[in-house]
């Protein structure tokens, strides 16, 4: 009896695995589903979402919209098969491909300001200053912040790693949070709205994303081969993004009304953070190549990056830092 | 008798080993029907990251690390534990007091404590062993004070009638009347040491590279080197089986077996 008991237990646990890995049709024309995470540099998807734009473009086929908090947590929907479309940084994209994903980027929606904010009083003006207890605080390990404080790192310190124990895992609230209340954290690689809370609060800019990359660097859509190969439902989100850029940038008052509802800011605080320095709204991909040839030589990828194409649908057009600086 | 006692150990030698071969030949034979090694990588590729990990010495230091950790938080609610216990005993109101302390704050998850425990005690280890101590103190001292409520009374009254008291009394019959119940508050103190750490780093990585086994599985997890996180778990597992049969099972063996409480 107790044989059977436990042979019963080990099917059982077998046909839980199988089920496990069993993954609905993402194929299917029915439903989409995306996930987007949170922040102005994702204010194309959400304009998108607010407007109904996908909607229109696809009748007929169900948006299944969720939020997930970071490249990493995309990474594993992705993965798994529970999402079909994702918002991120580049650096989590690279890193899943390169372990043998096969999802790619479709187009870039947002090049967003990103600055190393160090307390007034830290005595930090550049890398060198950082102290072995200072901390530094990204939003996670291997995001596109990170990866930028180790290009400044091999840059300015001769060694990509150099910071590596100073870094510290935080949201951006709770780094605003220990930046202010005179922690070891001593600096924050932040992002909007934060760069200009912090800078309202005396802190200053050590760091920016030009300093590390030439230019800033995208927040990608990603998508599977699934939808890459649907003609009809690739183009249909393609244009439904570059139509909530546009208006972004057109700066359509609907538009603003939305970003200040979802931001919880008001509509001057809206048109200023869409004007700071280092703010682009487009659909090209700024700096992937930079960002796959420095990861890989520095052991943030196993393999050697092939190139923009060997990451990208067809339908990504790479972008060209003169082009963004023209843009901004 | 020595002949039987050595072939009852071969035999549950031998289980073991039959036991671990069929788990990672079903692990094995689940990664070959699924074919997706980011999702359910082949049991070859945990096993060698496993012993990567070993070998270059880097799963032994985040091991240190955390088991250090989780030591001194053990230490510390051991201290507080044994500290508020006596005072409940000796201090009947001290008793209600703690009773309320146990009910407010035992289903607290430590992990909720934890910005409060940044903002109070900056980054670091600080705030991993306040939240450590929290998850501790309060389910061990619960199984103290159960214990001691479960003492016969006729125990109590023997130890009174020769003249024991206080202090005394406590020492030499409630704490030997109640060692099964201290030691399921130890048992669930242990685990819950491990999953306070665990995630704690985790979900903040407070303690920057320098961390224990949270923070390995927390940048594996990023970099989706999955054979390298279920080797960290491995280790985790391995360290439980080993301090509950090293430990536990050791000083049940002493105690409650030797004096007849449990069999």
């Amino acid at each position: 009896m107790k044989k059977v008991f436990v042979f019963l237990l080990i099917l059982s646990l077998c046909s839980l695995l199988t089920a496990c890995g069993e993954q609905e049709d993402p194929d299917s024309p029915a439903s989409l589903y995306l996930a987007v995470q949170y922040g102005m540099q994702y204010a194309p998807v959400y304009v998108m979402q607010e407007l109904g734009l996908l909607e229109e473009a696809l009748p007929g086929v169900e948006l299944q919209w969720s939020n997930l908090g970071g490249g990493s947590a995309m990474n594993e929907a992705l993965i798994s098969g529970s999402l079909d479309v994702a918002f991120m940084g580049i650096p989590p994209v690279l890193i899943a491909i390169d372990k043998g994903a096969d999802y790619r980027i479709s187009c870039g929606i947002c090049v967003p300001p990103a600055q190393l904010m160090v307390r007034a009083d830290s005595g930090i003006t550049q890398l060198s200053d950082i102290s072995e207890q200072q901390r530094i605080a990204v939003p996670s390990i291997t995001s596109i912040q990170h990866i930028m404080l180790a290009m400044a790192c091999q840059k300015q310190l001769g060694d990509a790693h150099a910071l590596d124990e100073n870094l510290v895992a935080m949201t951006n609230p709770d780094a605003y949070i220990a930046l202010s209340s005179g922690s070891q954290v001593a600096g924050h690689f932040a992002s909007m709205p934060y760069i200009a809370y912090e800078q309202a609060d005396g802190f200053v800019s050590i760091l920016d994303a030009e300093d590390c990359l030439g230019s800033g660097a995208s927040i990608v859509c990603v998508t599977t081969p699934e939808v890459a190969e649907n003609e009809q439902l690739h183009n249909a989100l393609l244009d439904c993004l570059q139509e909530a850029i546009s208006l972004i940038n057109a700066r359509d008052e609907q538009v603003l009304q939305i970003i200040a509802e979802r931001e919880h800011i008001t509509l001057e605080e809206v048109e200023t953070y869409l004007d700071w320095e280092g703010s682009l709204y487009a659909s090209e991909v700024y700096s992937l190549t930079e960002l796959g040839e420095f990861m890989a030589e520095y052991g943030y990828l196993s393999k050697d990056f092939a190139g923009f194409s060997s990451v990208t649908w067809e339908t990504a057009v790479e972008g060209q830092p003169s082009d963004a600086q023209d843009a901004e | 008798m020595i002949d039987n006692k050595r072939s009852k150990r071969l035999k549950s030698l031998l289980y073991t080993v039959l036991g671990i071969g069929l788990v990672i030949g079903l692990w094995q034979l689940m990664a070959l029907l699924l074919d997706q090694p980011v999702i359910f990588p082949p049991a070859a590729s945990i096993l060698s990251s496993l012993w990567q990990g070993l070998t270059d010495g880097s799963l032994l230091l985040r091991t240190g690390y955390s088991l250090r950790l989780i030591l001194i938080g053990m230490g510390l609610s051991v201290l507080l534990a044994v500290l508020l216990s006596l005072l409940s005993m000796l201090i009947r109101p001290f008793a209600k007091l703690s009773h309320i302390l146990i009910s407010a704050l035992d289903p607290l998850p430590g992990i909720a404590l934890l910005p409060v425990a940044i903002l109070w005690f900056d980054l670091g280890e600080k705030p991993l062993l306040f939240v450590m101590v929290h998850s501790i103190l309060w389910p061990m001292l619960l199984n103290i004070l159960n214990g001691f409520a479960s003492v016969p009374v006729i125990y109590d009254e023997v130890g009174r009638s020769i003249g024991l008291k206080g202090f005394h009394l406590i020492r030499s019959v409630y704490v030997p009347a109640s060692i099964p119940s201290i030691l399921a508050g130890f048992r669930t103190g242990w685990s819950r040491a491990w999953r306070a750490l665990l995630s704690s780093e985790m979900v903040y990585g407070v303690i920057g590279n320098r961390g224990g086994l949270g923070w390995d599985i927390y940048s594996k997890k990023v970099y989706l080197d999955m054979p390298g996180m279920f080797a960290t778990l491995i280790v985790i597992m391995l360290i439980g089986i080993f301090i509950e049969k090293a430990l536990f099972d050791n000083i049940e063996r002493v105690t409650v077996k030797k004096w007849g409480m449990r069999i």
